[in-house]
């Protein structure tokens, strides 16, 4: 299109006008301008939006950091710490050693225990403390050694870590339907109820295992309960709270009217004769122990457990009876 | 006169001029709106897409945070002597205040944590395995507290509550 304005005449009076036009000829490029503003803004909100985009999705692929798992590792390593303590304590109690002896050396390994896992934590930025409740540690009785007939525990409240070792060559014959007559049995007698509970441990008959555990109330209707095809190493270990033969598990083994029952009951023992057997468990029991040696031990210990970071903050109350059968 | 008019008619001096600044500002309003609209739409899209991406790292991030707080709260009733003792667990999680840019709520119930936004209207819902009581409640987006206390006396169990903070 051609030009057809006046050529600008500088001399010429009017140029102040003429240049206002030219001026106003400019105008033309404020939608210009008015489209690169609009163009870059939305292209910084652009960027800004897939920049909040890929941080979301990277946090995203990062994963969530379980704040649960220190405080849990840490519990955990007090409750096993304490347990092995309370443990190799009363197996090293001397018969002429007294409760308080016991008492004494699980408070201060629970001190030091302490001040380890207070190091642990402070290594990881937190806090945490271990310390005796109020009722602290309870008294209970070690017991151990090899079992015959007239070996006993009476007023047993609670028992836990109750393990059974037979020589499996001495282990008797025996069915389900004969086991009450012939197979080492150990009697869970609730008097207060006036029922029984059975575990019968006997070598099967039929020639197909090593070993088998039966269990019954009142001594009728025994029932198998699980086989082992091979004792390994000879010695059979029956795990009757923890509810295991050999190491595998058997579980149904302790009774369970045993956790929920209010009385005290008696452990006894039955068909062993010419069995080489022996026992070992911790009971919370105020009677006597016949034919069998036995301690002044801990039996549990309650703690109070506090832990804390800049993110999460726990407390509780624990109470530690390694062994324990479940309820 | 009449040879006036015809001469006036005839002149197409300034036509060219006028004609030029119109197509001029035609052509540039049409190239602008083009823009806008190509432009608005490709943000309209992207923060929705953010949004729901933010959003849904914020709500695995709140379940994430109100399981271990439940995984806590079982650990810290498991084997504690009856009802002796009081339980305090607190998880706090930093979420952020805003997603792209826009506040948002957090909403907790039993089953699941929903997070929304009004504009636009996005709504996130994650399911959490809480098996403890989760109090239902709403608070608005940022760091959060979850907390679970059993007090001493009281067997439990309790209740896992969401707060701002």
């Amino acid at each position: 299109m051609a030009d057809v304005n006046a050529p600008r005449d500088l001399d010429d009076p009017n140029r102040g006008d003429r240049n206002r036009d030219c001026l106003r000829d400019a105008d033309r490029g404020q939608l210009l301008l008015v489209a690169g503003l609009v163009m870059a803004v939305s292209l910084v909100a652009l960027v800004v939006l897939l920049n909040a985009s890929i941080y979301s999705e990277n946090l995203a692929t990062r994963g969530v950091e379980a704040a649960d798992g220190e405080p849990l590792e840490i519990r955990a390593a007090a409750v096993d710490g304490t347990g092995t303590l309370i443990d190799a304590t009363n197996r090293e109690q001397q018969e002429d050693d007294g409760y308080s002896d016991a008492e004494d050396d699980v408070e201060a390994g629970i001190t030091d225990l302490n001040g380890r896992l207070g190091q642990t934590a402070a290594r990881r930025g937190g806090i945490a403390n271990l310390s005796l409740t109020g009722d602290g540690l309870r008294e209970g009785r070690y017991v151990t050694g090899p079992v015959d007939d007239s070996a006993t525990v009476r007023d047993a409240e609670r028992t836990r870590a109750f393990d059974l070792a037979i020589g499996a060559s001495s282990l008797p014959d025996a069915n389900a339907s004969t086991a009450p007559a012939d197979a080492v049995t150990a009697v869970f007698n609730r008097s207060a109820a006036n029922t029984t509970h059975e575990v019968y441990v006997y070598d099967p008959d039929d020639g197909s295992d090593e070993a088998a555990i039966a269990t019954a109330t009142n001594g009728t209707n025994a029932t198998e309960t699980c086989r082992l095809d091979a004792v390994d190493g000879g010695r059979l270990s029956v795990g009757l709270t923890a509810g295991t033969i050999d190491g595998e598990p058997c579980p149904g083994i302790w009774p369970t009217e045993l956790s929920d029952e209010p009385d005290a009951y008696d452990i006894e023992f039955a068909n062993t004769d010419g069995v080489d057997a022996e026992m070992t468990a911790t009971v919370l029991s105020d009677g006597s122990v016949t034919s069998l040696e036995s301690t002044p031990a801990v039996y549990d210990a309650t703690l109070r457990f506090r832990y804390r970071t800049a993110d999460v903050r726990f407390e509780t109350t624990v109470r530690v009876a390694p062994g324990e059968p479940n309820d | 006169m009449t040879e006036r008019l015809s001469d006036f008619v005839a002149d197409e001096r300034a036509v060219s001029v006028t004609v030029g600044y119109v197509l001029t500002l035609a052509i540039g309003a049409l190239l602008l709106s083009g823009v806008v609209v190509a432009v608005g739409g490709v943000i309209d899209g992207q923060t929705q897409r953010t949004v729901e991406s933010e959003l849904a790292v914020a709500g695995q991030t709140a379940v994430a945070n109100l399981e271990a707080a439940d995984r806590l709260a079982r650990a810290a009733e498991a084997d504690r002597p009856g009802s002796e003792g009081a339980v305090t667990v607190a998880v706090e999680a930093d979420l952020p205040s805003r997603i792209a840019g826009r506040p948002y709520r957090i909403a907790v119930d039993s089953d699941a944590v929903a997070v929304r936004t009004e504009n636009p209207d996005v709504r996130i819902e994650i399911p959490h395995g809480a098996t403890r009581h989760v109090s239902e409640t709403t608070v608005r987006g940022g760091p959060i507290r979850i907390g679970y206390t059993v007090a001493d006396g009281d067997a439990g169990p309790g209740t896992l509550e969401v707060t701002e903070r």
